[in-house]
């Protein structure tokens, strides 16, 4: 029996001997040290611009929009959560009607993080760029400048949805992490350091871009100017409103002349084409966020921010998410001289087609907003109709027209995800920089200089052509007794400092209504108390019964609560803002 | 009784019973003893003394001391096992129509956990041994004719097969299996041929099955109904777009506008579900002579799903054998089997989504589409649509499990072994989502997915054992080495755009639009010694000693490797000399253990920082180009941490194994304490760090006390009537003990700010208590400041008496882990026939997540339960615990509370079946060694106080079935 000791002997050696079998390296998996090379950068600069659109991918980007749809119009008087009732993602309907809303809320810490997530994309571009030479990397500055923009942008977003926030650079150890703290700076520290961000980004990079999606000067000058506006009105510590700083407001008039003047920029002729793929890029365009179809993904990098939000029915099938309140719809009354009432507008309700024809309307109600009866975009089986809406009963009839092509357009995706469509979204646009730029100088007391800004802005949408009435071969017949006209000191309105000032808010309303910046608007002026409490639930809760207990609370909804988990990670170095428990 | 053996002790003269039960036997000698042996009885000496006519009563032994276990690596006989082994009484379970045998398991084995669903196959069958033994994979490791896999068995093992099952339950028991051991060790033995026999046998059997758990919901008009009730508790006028708004909701003719859809009424469970057929068929041939035996099977088993179109079917072939040459001394054998099967799954949430669809859809519009939702009753997909969806999808998979070993005896004893086992497995699968269109839904493009993957998993082990009799010592010494490897590695590919979607059209090559492919690959390996010394001292004092060394490729090179280690001890108390001449004990065994074992189902990488590139996370169109090919962005996956080890698991278990009255009664008692700790977590980090920040890290803790027990009373009345009364129990208690100190609040559900997961069982609820709902004037006049609290509302508890309800009210309310797992079997005999049943049930608090839809009108406009008709209302209902129906959600009421926290106990007539043997001397006559017809039952009945689908399976699971099954057996 000798032989079956010699293979037990053999087999002893043979398997304790092979040397690697106990290393197993990941398959399909890139390691640290092969990121340093050009295209390992380049890939890196390519995923923080990816972060634009979310960090999330097609997987979870509706529920952290980077367009702000939830943030920027739900939480205001212009917009309301929409979808299958007020249980669907019923986080939003939290924000929406500011009850409830606690530091415990997932989709915060969900905001909170892909924000992080988005800066640190930029930061570990950042990181690697700094240790290589220009001539390994000829576009190292160029591509350091684009860097500094995003996380600009990042932080950017970050202040104005959680106020306290940790802000660090890329050369931060990651083992300090925890040393960093949320009220190192204030407020006007960390959107100076923005500001500071944008004018390095600004210096660096060039006037034109080779490729459409980057960053250019005249993007971060804008963007800056931007900044440079929040920064000017001063928030008390319980964010309200102390004052408006002189000195900024003449920084934003600069900024904003350098890039009106230099950048090349220009209003579309038709107000329209801010919602056709064919004019992603355009002349209006200062800095965008680019989405692509058929590009080799499953879904496409489309708007994903967007994934709720259209209507069902017959042209999208969609979720009916983010449907535009009817106090955005009153918005858009005229006066028979054509300038907007904003006294006026909320005392009753411009709902059907007859309404629409019995009043005056600015002519962008109908290329914002769905509403009955009226021409949806190029779709020419039916007009807007009751079966695009998917829970009437809470949330109304109205649906958010402006950020979704034609259901005819090559941009937009067939079947799932209902309506997608590679129509970028404007981070900057033109229009937004020529009303930053009146609104410092209303707030200078210059505002007759402001005058033409706005004219500018309401000269483009009164030359747009204006919807037509369905079924309706007449050009001329149109879908609402339409009738704008700039403004016309004397004429048609008296140009004092006060008028312009509510002229100016109100045009940032109409022009840019459901692009996500009107609660940052309201928060940023000062006054979300009176126009939410006082102009917007006291009326709208009428027609809108969910909106029963809704109620801003000045003081603390100005800004989301600090996610709890990263107080927790913290170790309690993180302070909760004002309003929301413990400090 | 027939053919019991009678021998004459001390010679070879021996003989058996005939069909009338006697015998005959010359003898001669002084004083010669026969003995008398049958199986399932005790054996018995006999003195003859000068008698010519000898009546015996045989007295049944339903535990057979000398009964053979087997355990790691060798076998052990029964009494001197010191650890907690189960050993499942395979009569019980044989013939249960199952393609998975542990579904089989709820209820019988003590200590053991199985969760059931309908899922054909039984693949969907889950078991947990002692608790919750880790965060991570609690799968348990099975052992399968000495092959180690973590597979589903549903997919690599015939039930028919099976010839034993031992749990091994104790950390001294199982832990030389080492790091695979923490979750316990089921081992497996299938039928070997048997000396001197052929044999042929034959199972058929036939099964239907019914679909019989559910929701009651709303139909058309009473969903209609519920709407005005809601808007008019409001104070609104109830308008609606499909019901009108006139003082009674009105059901339309049409429910689009274009009239194409004519409003229904439709039973959407009935759409999904229907009864199906279960068969199988099994042959199996054994052949032993002196220098060998090998049995072969072939099975095929085929089992459609309550789930329109779900499938299950696998064909086994199975092939033992084994040869002995040199006297025995040199052993060759080998165990293969070949599995190959077919699984048509199910549409994902489709048992949700037949609870959720609106009543008033049709199935189809009247162009004989599909129809779908308009407003205002949701927007879930028409489920009739996705089921004909899957009809055609493919996935199919080959599997080859087996090992061969050589065995040499060189000196008497000593048994050395080499054996190589493998386990390579092969799938492909093939999917395709056509273009659809329902109601004013429709996508336009279809997509072909195809898959296909392989497991290449092989295990070699070499092992030496010796035995070592002398006087009285009994010792037995195992040592041995075993390293092994897993590879898994897939390919995918993704069409879209096919011109014509005929089924044998669609293959990738065949599509014209965009095409995607993916692949990826693990491995891992691990290296291993291992030991054990088993000692006994006259039968009466035992002790054993395991010791585990486990080298692993997932973790690094400093922390690779851990050794487990195990003792354990037994004293047989029947043995002593104070025991003896009392009839009451036959046998008494006290059992005390301490181990530990790992866990290795844990992330092959979890040491390497990760980065890759992800188009769809990653990836931008820089250039503003709008289609084409965009650029590829690399982000960060996972941070490795090269200092993680092993989750360790240390158990202590006391036993005690009792039988009395002459083995009519036998009784085993374990009670064990069970902790787990540095469990591997993903650390949840601080979100500034950004993605790619995951990382593991041995963390948490757990705990686990637990009792269990079974006893056996087993007896026969008169001559023919055998009876046979097994009942079991099981409790344990789980709890986390340690999470580390940054997630201490947020880990496991906390609340991030004082409400923390330790000291709480895993999966915890933390949510709001609550108080009924008002009715009174007077109740809501109770100082509590809560937005949206009124009349017919949820009354939410202001725990910490600040008057406020908000996030700081919420306490942990519990979890759905069972408090207490029992079963009864009982089993009788009379004559030819057989008549056994077997009830179960469980003590257990549940989350009833369906509420959602039967309880709460606010929250989802498709359709809700019947509940709501019995909503409270103060003239008419005033005493209902269902809040009244409301439109709006003021109170918030979705949010997790105890008013969807029910009793979700249960006891189930599981199973009853009732046979017929033909008697032997029939049998006989026609030349069949065994016939039996019978007739069988499951899932027969449910008592409980639960409003859910089905207290066995919480949530919305893939419903089981209620069976008859008519098969027999037949061999000869």
């Amino acid at each position: 029996m000798k032989f079956s000791y010699i293979i037990f002997a053999v087999l002893i050696v043979f398997t304790s001997c092979k040397k690697d079998f106990l290393d197993s390296k990941p398959k399909g998996k890139l390691s640290d040290e092969l990121l340093n090379s050009p295209d390992g950068i380049e890939a890196l600069c390519i995923s923080a611009y990816a972060a634009l659109a979310g960090p999330e991918g097609s997987d979870g980007t509706f529920l952290s929009p980077t367009t702000n749809w939830v943030y920027g119009d739900v939480r205001a008087e212009t917009a309301y959560k929409g979808g299958g009732g007020i249980g669907d993602i019923s986080e939003f309907n939290q924000f929406e009607t500011f009850t409830a809303v606690y530091a415990s809320n997932a989709l915060l810490d969900r905001k909170w993080f892909s924000l992080y997530r988005s800066v640190q994309r930029a930061n570990s571009a950042i990181r690697r760029l700094n240790a290589v030479t220009e001539a390994e990397v000829p576009l190292k500055n160029t591509r350091l400048g684009e860097m500094r923009l995003l996380r600009a942008h990042f932080f950017f977003e970050l202040s104005r949805l959680f106020n306290k926030i940790p802000y660090f650079d890329e050369n931060v150890d990651i083992a300090d992490y925890p040393k960093i703290s949320n009220v190192e700076f204030t407020r006007d520290q960390i959107l100076e350091k923005i500001a500071a961000e944008l004018g390095a980004a600004a210096a660096a990079l060039p006037a034109k871009q080779p490729e459409a999606g980057r960053a250019t000067k005249y993007a971060a000058k804008a963007y800056q100017a931007k900044v440079n506006l929040y920064r000017a009105y001063k928030q008390n510590p319980d964010n309200t409103v102390s004052g408006v700083d002189q000195a900024l407001l003449n920084a934003v008039v600069a900024q904003c002349d350098e890039v009106i003047s230099n950048g090349g920029y220009d209003l579309l002729q038709d107000f329209q084409q801010l919602s056709m793929g064919e004019f992603d890029n355009s002349v209006e365009s200062v800095f965008a966020v680019q989405y692509s179809i058929a590009d080799g993904t499953d879904l496409g990098r489309i708007n994903w921010s967007n994934l709720l939000n259209t209507p069902r029915g017959p042209a999208y099938g969609g979720d009916g998410f983010f449907q535009p309140s009817q106090n955005l719809v009153n918005s858009y009354k005229t006066d028979s001289k054509g300038v907007p009432i904003p006294e006026t507008y909320n005392n009753s309700n411009l709902m059907t087609v007859a309404d629409g024809l019995a009043t005056n309307v600015d002519p962008r109600l109908d290329f914002s907003v769905g509403r009955l009866g009226i021409r949806w975009k190029n779709y020419t089986a039916a007009p807007y109709g009751q079966d695009w809406v998917r829970e009437p009963a809470t949330y109304g009839y109205y649906s958010n027209k402006k950020a979704l092509v034609s259901p005819e357009s090559p941009y937009m995706v067939k079947g799932f995800p209902w309506g997608g469509s590679s129509l970028n979204f404007h981070i900057i646009r033109f229009a937004d920089v020529l009303l930053w730029k009146a609104e410092a100088l209303i707030e200078l007391n210059r505002e007759a200089e402001a005058l033409p800004l706005i004219n500018r802005v309401r000269n483009r949408a009164k030359n747009s052509k204006y919807v037509t009435a369905f079924n309706s071969s007449n050009p001329t017949d149109y879908a609402a007794k339409y009738n704008i006209d700039t403004y016309k000191p004397g004429e048609n309105c008296i140009w004092t400092n006060s008028y312009a000032r509510t002229a100016l808010r109100f045009e940032r309303k109409l022009e840019l209504a459901l692009e996500g910046e009107r609660f940052f608007d309201l928060v940023r002026w000062g006054n979300a108390d009176q126009i939410l409490n006082t102009e917007y639930f006291a009326k709208e809760k009428l027609l809108r019964t969910y909106l029963q207990n809704a109620k801003f609370t000045r003081g603390q909804d100005e800004y989301f609560p600090i996610p709890q988990p990263q107080i927790n990670f913290s170790g309690g170095l993180y302070k909760q803002n004002p309003g929301y428990g413990a400090q | 009784m027939i053919g019991v053996g009678v021998l004459l002790k001390g010679t070879k003269s021996a003989t058996s019973t005939n069909n009338q039960g006697q015998y005959a036997l010359s003898v001669s000698g002084n004083d010669p003893i026969l003995i008398i042996s049958y199986l399932g009885y005790s054996t018995q000496e006999i003195s003859i003394r000068n008698r010519t006519k000898i009546d015996i009563a045989l007295e049944p032994n339903s535990e057979n001391l000398d009964e053979v276990v087997v355990t790691g690596y060798q076998t052990q006989r029964k009494k001197d096992l010191t650890g907690a082994v189960s050993v499942v009484n395979m009569k019980d379970v044989a013939n249960i129509p199952t393609g998975n045998i542990i579904s089989t398991l709820q209820g019988r084995v003590p200590g053991v956990n199985v969760t059931n669903n309908g899922t054909p196959g039984g693949v969907g069958t889950g078991i947990g041994i002692r608790g919750v033994t880790t965060i991570n994979n609690g799968t348990p490791l099975y052992v399968i004719d000495g092959v180690q896999t973590r597979d589903n068995i549903a997919t690599l093992l015939n039930p028919n097969d099976v010839e034993s099952i031992q749990i091994l339950k104790d950390a001294a028991s199982a832990s030389i299996y080492g790091t695979q051991a923490a979750n316990g060790v089921i081992i497996i033995t299938t039928k070997k041929g048997k000396k001197d026999q052929l044999t042929v046998d034959f199972d058929a059997q036939l099964t239907t099955q019914s679909y019989h758990s559910g929701i009651k919901m709303l139909n058309a008009q009473q969903w209609g109904e519920s709407y005005w009730t809601a808007y008019k508790n409001d104070g609104v006028k109830p308008n609606h777009d499909l019901y009108g708004n006139g003082d009674v909701p009105v059901i339309p003719e049409f429910i689009d506008q274009k009239k194409t859809i004519r409003s229904g009424d439709t039973d959407w469970a009935d759409q999904v579900y229907k009864t199906a057929v279960l068969q199988s068929y099994n042959l199996t041939v054994a052949k032993g002579s002196k220098n060998g035996a090998s049995a072969f099977s072939l099975n095929y088993f085929d089992q459609d799903g309550l789930v329109r179109y779900t499938n299950f079917t696998r064909i086994n072939g199975r092939l033992n054998s084994d040869y002995n040459f040199l006297n025995n001394r040199l052993r060759i054998g080998q165990n293969l089997n070949l599995s190959k099967w077919n699984e048509k799954l199910k549409p994902a949430g489709i048992e949700e989504l037949a609870i959720a669809q609106h009543p008033i859809i049709p199935v189809y519009d009247i162009n004989g589409g599909y129809a779908g939702p308009t407003q205002g009753i949701g927007d879930k997909p028409n489920p009739v649509r996705l089921l004909d969806q899957i009809r055609d999808n493919r996935n199919q998979q080959w599997r080859i499990f087996g090992n061969m070993y050589l065995e040499a005896e060189p000196i008497k004893n000593l048994v050395l072994k080499t054996n190589y086992s493998i386990n390579y497995r092969n799938g492909f699968g093939s999917s395709f989502e056509p273009k659809w269109r329902e109601g004013d839904r429709s996508v336009d493009k279809n997509i072909l997915n195809t898959a296909s993957d392989y497991n290449q998993d092989w295990i070699w082990s070499n092992t030496a054992n010796y035995t070592l009799i002398a006087d009285k010592h009994n010792i037995n010494v195992l040592a041995g080495i075993e390293s092994k490897e897993s590879i898994n590695e897939s390919l995918g590919a993704k069409r879209e755009n096919f011109i014509i979607e005929a089924l044998d059209y669609l293959y990738i090559s065949a599509g014209d639009g965009a095409q995607t492919n993916a692949g990826i690959a693990s491995r891992t390996a691990t290296n291993s010694v291992f030991g054990k010394l088993n000692y006994a001292y006259n039968d009466r004092y035992l002790l054993s000693g395991t010791v585990r060394r486990d080298a692993s490729s997932r973790f690094g090179k400093n922390n690779n490797a851990a050794v487990f280690p195990a003792v354990s001890a037994g004293w047989r108390v029947s043995e002593e000399n104070f025991m003896k001449n009392q009839g009451l004990v036959s046998d008494l065994k006290i059992r005390a253990s301490w181990g530990q074992n790992g866990n290795d189902l844990l992330d092959n990488e979890a040491t390497y920082t990760k980065y890759s590139t992800n188009l769809n996370m990653g990836g931008y169109d820089i250039g503003g180009i709008n289609r084409g090919t965009i650029p590829n962005g690399i982000i960060k996956d996972r941070t490795g941490n090269p200092n993680i080890k092993w989750e360790v698991t240390t158990q202590t278990n006391f036993g005690l194994d009792l039988a009395m009255l002459k083995s009519r009664m036998n009784l085993t008692v374990d009670y064990y304490v069970k902790k787990t700790d540095d469990m591997l977590i993903d650390r949840p980090y601080i979100g500034i760090i950004g993605e790619g920040g995951s990382m593991a890290y041995n963390g948490a803790s757990l705990s686990n006390k637990g009792f269990e027990a079974i006893l056996n009373w087993r007896d026969v009345i008169g001559k023919d009537f055998n009876y046979s009364v097994t009942l079991t129990a099981t409790a344990y208690k789980n709890k986390v003990t340690a999470v580390p100190d940054d997630i201490y609040y947020t880990y496991g559900g906390g609340n991030g700010q004082d409400r923390t997961i330790v000291g709480q069982p895993l999966g915890s609820w933390l949510g709001f208590r609550t108080n009924g709902i008002y009715r009174t004037q007077e109740e809501l006049n109770d100082g509590i400041n809560k937005p949206g609290k009124g009349l017919g509302r949820i009354r939410y508890v202001d725990t910490n008496g600040d008057h406020l309800i908000n996030d700081r009210d919420m306490e942990w309310l519990g979890s759905d882990q069972p408090k207490f797992i029992g079963g009864l079997n009982v089993a009788l005999s009379y004559k030819a026939f057989d008549f056994s049943f077997f009830v179960n049930g469980m003590v257990r608090d549940a989350y009833n997540n369906s509420k959602f839809y039967t309880d709460f009108f606010q929250l989802w406009t498709g359709n809700h339960g019947t509940r709501l008709l019995e909503a409270w209302n103060p003239t008419t209902n005033f005493n209902s615990g269902i809040p009244a129906l409301t439109a709006v959600n003021l109170n918030d009421e979705a949010r997790t509370s105890e008013y969807f926290i029910e009793n979700g106990s249960y006891l189930k007539l599981k199973n009853a079946q009732l046979g017929y043997t033909l008697p032997k001397a029939i049998a006989d006559k026609v030349k069949l060694r065994n016939l039996r017809v019978y007739i069988q039952g499951q899932d027969l009945f449910t008592i409980t106080n639960y409003t859910g689908a089905d207290p066995e399976g919480l949530g919305y699971p893939y419903p089981l079935p209620r069976t008859f099954t008519f098969g027999f057996n037949f061999g000869f």
